[in-house]
């Protein structure tokens, strides 16, 4: 081997590993911005809160819920 | 994407069984756990607590006006409040920690002494009451704010580095009784990790919910958190789950905890167990865990070629010209909307691995070549009108995350992304999204890409079984990528640590929440 560069035994190439999925927290910790991301979010949901209560629509039917509920 | 973390919680809208609209924290939905730690924020901004659903509701009124009205001066403020949890003093911290310290004192000291194997005996007690005391005398003595800070970044770093998600007051336990404890499971932890207990004198007590203390879900509820969990793993089926995953699922079905009673369980470290013969290794590599590979650039490595090979049979397939070229002036590649150009090499450069993910997340990002062509990979496309500054930066990252998540952490100065996103929250969030979803794609590609193709050795080896072991090496799952490893990567180890201190003060609350626990 010359130089600086490394060659690994091709044996190794065996620990090359299956990755696992990353989700957006991962890189909001990667990259420093964690508690500014969950800001976000936070912000996020609360716009969505708000959507949810003003919409005309509910989870379940007034008429139903006596024979629905517990 | 609730996390751990303290975001919102999210609120549904009914009628109850009277009719009257109401808006609710739904406790079946999985960002919405362990609500009734906010009783008094929830009582204070005029809550009620229906305690035949356990859920926090509000009477919303039936006009429109009513609605805007309780979400504005009730609804919304509540969640703020929550929120705003996470903020407290160091001194408040001292306290509350120091006081639910007193807490857990209290409770080993009431705790029944069974003995037997795997019960509390006296001595036990006394060893765990005599260490905590001391923990506290420390704590009580420290001089000042700064000391408070080196103490719990010392505890924080110990519960990052444990594979279970322990409580902070388990994590506190843990380190008073065994400050080299690396990974700590029960002995029915370990079971399923395919590792017995060697010596069962050396168990350390931690605090778990007493049965008594949990309420079973429902067989339909179990199905629901089941499926639930598969759908946040990515995996179809309980099989497919790894030995650590089923042991997290089997935390939540044990059922919701509806009153703080606990009782003191036995748990072993790694470093007492052994793997049981004839049966499959879960626990892998743990101690390679803490050990960071260092790439440099231009670095050679035959393990990153199933990587190379599969990133270039994804751009065979998918139309993607790459021409392997001897310069660059000075690049190492560069897309054109269906064609790249990258430096050549054997397959084995780590730098240029990465330089052909960086490229390839253009062509699937950036580019208009795979949409204009219907490919399946369109719906990745953004653009570019976000600027080149941010597009060069969504593929950097994208291209590293690739890399890094094969263990290939390479050294790099040019992600500077806390600038970028810092004012514009909501980009930051659809960054984030899209380079999540392209990753994770490319992470399954190649994942699959690596199966059908197993590595083939070029060199002879002496052994027949060797050789087989070669031709077909077992491909297992590896770690995630831990945040710390991203920071010493990238060389901000001292930004990564204010986070860590950001993080405290989440911890703080669960302190808080602590000592609520306690008093409930």
């Amino acid at each position: 081997m010359k130089g600086s560069k490394k060659i690994k035994s091709v044996k190794n190439a065996k620990s090359v590993k299956n990755a696992q999925p990353i989700n957006p927290m991962d890189l909001a910790k990667v990259l420093g911005v964690e508690k500014e991301y969950v800001e976000a979010l936070f912000e996020q949901q609360l716009k969505k809160n708000k959507k949810i209560i003003m919409c005309d629509d509910f989870e379940n039917k007034k008429n139903n819920i006596i024979n629905n509920d517990k | 994407m609730n996390t751990n973390l303290n975001e919102a919680f999210i609120v549904s809208k009914r009628y109850d069984k009277r009719g009257n609209p109401i808006a609710y924290v739904d406790p079946n939905k999985p960002e919405n756990k362990d609500t009734f730690k906010y009783k008094d924020v929830f009582k204070n901004h005029g809550a009620k607590w229906d305690n035949e659903n356990r859920y926090w509701f509000w009477y919303i009124g039936k006009t429109k006006d009513q609605w805007q009205n309780v979400y504005t001066k009730f609804i919304e403020p509540a969640l703020k409040a929550v929120h705003s949890q996470e903020g407290a003093t160091e001194e408040q911290s001292k306290e509350s920690l120091i006081a639910s310290l007193d807490a857990v004192i209290g409770e080993v000291q009431a705790a029944p002494t069974t003995g037997g194997e795997d019960g509390l005996t006296p001595d036990d007690k006394k060893n765990v009451v005599d260490r905590l005391a001391k923990f506290k005398e420390t704590l009580v003595n420290l001089d000042n704010d700064e000391e408070f800070k080196k103490t719990m970044q010392i505890l924080t770093a110990f519960k990052n580095a444990q594979g279970h998600s322990y409580s902070f007051t388990n994590t506190i336990l843990i380190w008073i009784q065994n400050p080299n404890a690396k990974l700590v499971k029960s002995e029915i932890n370990w079971h399923k990790f395919n590792r017995t207990i060697v010596d069962k004198s050396k168990k350390m007590w931690v605090r778990s919910p007493s049965r008594s203390a949990l309420q079973k879900y429902s067989k339909e509820q179990e199905q629901q958190i089941i499926n639930k969990f598969l759908q946040l793993a990515n995996k179809k089926t309980y099989n497919e789950l790894t030995a650590g995953e089923k042991e997290r699922l089997g935390v939540i079905l044990r059922g919701r905890m509806v009153k703080p009673q606990f009782e003191f369980t036995p748990v072993y470290d790694v470093t007492n167990t052994a793997q049981i013969e004839g049966k499959e290794n879960l626990l892998g590599d743990y101690e390679k865990h803490n050990e960071i590979k260092w790439f440099e650039e231009n670095m050679l490595s035959d393990e990153v070629r199933p990587v190379y090979n599969a990133l270039m049979e994804f751009a065979k397939e998918n139309g993607i010209e790459v021409n392997i070229v001897d310069d660059l002036g000075g690049a190492r590649g560069s897309s054109a909307s269906g064609k790249i150009e990258l430096l050549k090499s054997e397959g084995n450069d780590v730098g240029i691995t990465k330089t052909l993910a960086h490229e390839i997340t253009h062509e699937l990002l950036h580019q208009t070549y795979l949409k204009q062509k219907g490919s399946k990979y369109a719906q990745y496309f953004i653009g570019t009108s976000q600027g080149r500054d941010l597009v060069e930066q969504q593929a950097e990252l994208s291209a590293w995350m690739v890399l890094a998540s094969y263990g290939f952490n390479l050294k790099t100065t040019s992600l500077n992304y806390a600038a970028i996103w810092g004012a514009d929250k909501e980009a930051m969030i659809r960054v984030f999204d899209t380079v999540t979803g392209v990753v994770n794609m490319l992470l399954d590609y190649i994942n699959e890409h690596m199966s059908n193709n197993p590595i083939k050795s070029t060199e002879p080896t002496k052994e027949p079984a060797e050789m087989s072991e070669a031709v077909a090496p077992s491909i297992k799952q590896a770690r995630h990528v831990t945040p710390m490893d991203v920071a010493k990567i990238l060389g901000v180890t001292s930004e990564y640590e204010q986070i860590l201190n950001q993080s405290k003060e989440k911890m703080l609350e669960n302190f808080n929440r602590l000592i609520k626990k306690s008093i409930l």
